[in-house]
């Protein structure tokens, strides 16, 4: 009677990737989370100016895409950055859909004791949707492929 | 799919993303300089049967786009909700890097004959509400933005633009003295003009004339009541009674005269001052 003893931790370390401390990936390390916190330290500071009391924007998801876009340079080509790059597609979607503009395609009601702004964006939307797409299936894909080496070195 | 497929899809969607990202920062960097506001408060005057309302505004587009269809729509509405007039006005575009200073002036024209008193009545006894909506296209029309505010117009609000009105239509052109010795003593007669240009009667207009000298001592006074003023305009004549006081121990000197005005216009009540030089007097 043979006991097979699963090799977890060669598993664990072929799925996760082995994070790679290449001088080359510092900038892109370091360009994406600036580009998300000056896109959304600017968009807050415009909600704040026009529409003051409004919680449209939270800072904390910046923080959180931020993180994500980290992980994903640092675990380039492995499991974990493809799935750090889902969950910031799914971040995003979520932060569209509870920013209302999902619920009417392209329109965001906000309402203050004095006035109230309608901004309508559906094009640009539709732009956003078709790149969260092309990242969703890009994300899929890399999963797929990783899953692939996976079951070949496995065998 | 191979790896290298993944490769090149990862590279269009990196290209794609980061076009994406620069044009919403380039947006969100643009609205964030532009800057408009009001200048001064806003007029509402009811003119020729319409209400008149004129905003002294400012636009700052220091931003990358234009600002393109600007609409700006004005509805009155009273306490039951009922729709008295409206308008609708276009601003057209107002270029990226430019400064656009201007009066808003729209004329809300009633709805119907019955609605053109009613509205009047109404303006004068309770509050009405102004709803505005703005409207326009931003970042080459991908975006576009609607405003609403809903304020309240007072019978106080209301009074304000009548007085600002009454004040800007109304003039008095004082013509060539002359002078009267009677059992009162010194008098001088003094014939008055009176302009009027606005479109409802002036009721109750009093007219109080002091006429001072050079150190500002009242030297002589006289008034006058006209029941009413309809447009156009008037001669009358004010009879200025000497202190005697002062006639009697010094030659008198007239340098300028203060009329002090009181008037009904719709149902308020104003009172203003005017001044005029005996200079402007003697010219004429």
């Amino acid at each position: 009677m043979t006991h097979k003893i699963p090799d977890l931790t060669s598993k664990i370390a072929r799925a996760f990737g082995t994070p790679r401390l290449d001088l080359k990936r510092v900038p892109e390390a370091l360009i994406v989370p600036a580009c998300y916190m000056i896109l959304f330290y600017h968009l807050n500071l415009l909600v704040s100016t026009y529409l003051p009391g409004s919680n449209l924007i939270d800072l904390r998801l910046a923080l959180i895409l931020s993180a994500l876009a980290i992980t994903r340079t640092i675990f380039k080509e492995s499991l974990i950055s493809a799935l750090a790059g889902l969950a910031s597609v799914a971040l995003m979607f979520n932060f569209l859909y509870q920013a209302g503009s999902l619920n009417q395609f392209g329109i965001i009601r906000t309402q203050t004791s004095v006035v109230t702004v309608t901004l309508k964006f559906q094009s640009l939307l539709m732009i956003i949707l078709f790149v969260m797409i092309l990242k969703t299936l890009l994300y899929t894909l890399e999963i797929i492929e990783n899953s692939k080496v996976s079951q070949s070195v496995n065998l | 799919m191979s790896m290298k497929k993944v490769k090149i899809l990862g590279l269009v969607t990196t290209g794609v993303t980061i076009l994406l990202s620069a044009f919403m920062i380039s947006i969100i960097y643009s609205a964030q300089n532009v800057s408009f506001g009001l200048l001064e408060d806003v007029d509402v005057l009811w003119r020729e049967g319409n209400v008149a309302i004129s905003i002294p505004f400012y636009v700052k587009n220091r931003g990358f786009y234009d600002i393109e269809d600007v609409e700006i729509f004005f509805q009155l509405r009273d306490s039951k909700g009922q729709i008295l007039a409206q308008s609708l006005n276009s601003l057209g575009a107002i270029r990226a890097d430019s400064e656009h200073v201007d009066y808003l002036n729209a004329t809300l024209n009633p709805l119907s004959l019955f609605l053109n008193g009613f509205l009047y009545e109404l303006l004068r006894n309770e509050p009405i509400e102004l709803k505005a909506k703005a409207s326009l296209n931003y970042a080459l029309s991908w975006l576009t933005l609607e405003a609403e505010v809903n304020t309240v117009l007072t019978p106080s609000s209301l009074a304000k633009g009548l007085l600002r009105s009454l004040t800007k239509d109304f003039s008095i052109n004082l013509g060539n003295p002359s002078l009267k010795f009677n059992d009162e003593g010194i008098a001088i007669n003094l014939p008055v003009s009176l302009n009027y240009t606005g479109w409802l009667p002036i009721e109750n207009l009093q007219l109080k004339l002091e006429a001072r000298n050079s150190t500002g001592f009242i030297v002589g006074s006289g008034e006058i009541t006209v029941e009413k003023l309809n447009p156009g305009q008037i001669q009358v004549s004010i009879i200025i009674i000497y202190n005697e006081e002062l006639a009697t121990f010094q030659f008198i000197h007239i340098d300028n005269f203060t009329i002090y005005l009181k008037a009904d216009l719709a149902g308020f009540a104003f009172e203003w001052i005017e001044e005029i030089s005996w200079n402007a007097v003697a010219q004429s």
